[in-house]
């Protein structure tokens, strides 16, 4: 049985991919904060991406992964000259350096199985102006980073892609400036938000079922929110 | 399934497969032609032709060819196909472009309708979607066609210089991308390029 690690997983687009995964049958450990509200079929595993120095261990004490999907993601949603030292932190932490940190960690098992899945969660916030600039950095940097790993480890049999969403039905976008959602709601061609169901499949099938010759592509999920 | 060639003599496919012969630059021919069809689901757009020639010498006809093969067709078939789908308020529509699009091509016209093909996938992508119809892209690097065959070996040096595989794209992985935007991909994946390049055109 494969096994998959999903961070962000207690709610939102993690919790439909953990979700999505495990129906496929997956072993599927599902990573966050905390889980008031457990996800059925998965394995809950509490722990703070802030703690990025912990991430090699905590990987390590979980045995060969084959899928990774780093999702967790924070998005302040504040102007630049509201921006706290602590919120730039934590929005670089958990978008940049714990994800990096994590495929780093579950690299070395993969590589030497010559096998093993990665999907990033990019956002169309990479591509574009936005009202966050720290988050839309953060973004910027997954697709960066998708690229670079892709191009290190595909000679490993890894695979390393990303999906890029527009505007999901997610807590994520609840806080959102109106103006950034305003802003993209201009463009989508059903008018409609997506559904983190509709990610979750995304994150699916390029964890599962997606060509082997699939590697350092994003995915765009947008409805025409954001076209590349 | 049906399957549209021009020629199908050296034809590999099944019996639960539908061929229908016709060329593609008969464009007045095709809205005939798909009203004989029935119903369409999922129109996959991936006749294409290329020739190669210097950029100084290219022969008139085989320029009208591509343009009229790789883009106008196209079009032609998706308007063909728009009208049903519009009613049953539901269709999968894959355009086969290639990262021709994004570098330029040895083979001028090919390049710039591979281009074009991407601009009318989202241009569809808008005129559609509101009726529940998806159109896609899907932009694979150098694939082991008869294509690729005919690619200078400077290009096909070039190619394997640039992918994390070591080698080029098998053409039953295009398909398995395709076969994901025609049947299970969400509804909000529309007017997407999908990059089949392995590394060769990160963008």
């Amino acid at each position: 049985m494969k096994t998959a690690l999903v961070t962000g997983a207690a709610r939102g687009i993690g919790r439909a991919a953990a979700e999505a995964l495990a129906r496929a049958g997956l072993r599927v450990i599902a990573l966050d904060l905390d889980f008031r509200d457990p996800v059925p079929g998965v394995e809950p595993l509490a722990y703070d991406l802030m703690d990025v120095p912990g991430i090699g261990a905590l990987v390590d004490s979980l045995g060969p992964l084959d899928v990774l999907v780093n999702n967790a993601g924070v998005q302040p949603a504040l102007p630049i000259d509201q921006y706290t030292e602590q919120a730039r932190r934590r929005v670089l932490r958990i978008n940049l350096e714990a994800p990096v940190e994590l495929i780093k960690a579950a690299s070395v098992a993969m590589k030497a199985r010559r096998s093993g899945r990665i999907v990033n969660l990019a956002s169309v916030a990479a591509y574009g102006a936005h009202t966050d600039v720290w988050y839309a950095v953060s973004k910027a940097g997954t697709v960066s980073f998708t690229r670079s790993f892709a191009a290190a480890l595909g000679p490993h049999g890894i695979q390393v892609n990303a999906v890029a969403p527009g505007p999901i039905e997610t807590d994520l976008l609840r806080n959102a400036q109106p103006e950034r959602i305003a802003q993209l709601m201009k463009a989508v061609y059903t008018r409609r938000v997506g559904r983190a169901e509709e990610v979750a499949e995304a994150i699916r099938w390029l964890a599962l079922d997606a060509p082997e010759i699939l590697n350092g592509a994003v995915i765009d999920i947008t409805d025409g929110s954001f076209l590349r | 399934m049906l399957a549209l060639d021009k020629d199908f003599s050296v034809c590999t496919l099944g019996p639960e497969v539908q061929r229908v012969s016709f060329n593609l630059q008969n464009l007045d021919g095709i809205p005939g032609l798909v009203a004989e069809l029935g119903e369409i689901d999922a129109l996959v757009n991936n006749a294409g032709v290329l020739y190669c020639h210097p950029h100084d010498a290219f022969a008139e006809d085989d320029a009208l060819e591509i343009l009229t093969v790789n883009l106008r067709a196209p079009v032609a078939l998706i308007e063909a196909v728009a009208p049903q789908m519009r009613r049953r308020k539901s269709g999968r529509i894959i355009n086969v472009a290639s990262v021709a699009a994004f570098t330029g091509h040895p083979d001028l016209w090919y390049g710039a309708t591979k281009a074009a093909i991407l601009n009318i996938t989202k241009s569809y992508a808008g005129y559609l979607g509101g009726d529940g119809i998806l159109v896609n892209a899907v932009a694979p690097g150098p694939t082991l066609t008869d294509m690729y065959e005919r690619l200078p070996q400077s290009r096909k040096d070039a190619v394997m210089r640039s992918v994390y595989a070591g080698r080029p794209c098998e053409p039953e992985e295009v398909a398995q991308v395709i076969f994901w935007l025609g049947s299970e991909s969400p509804a909000y994946v529309s007017g997407a390029t999908m990059d089949v390049n392995n590394g060769s055109y990160p963008r």
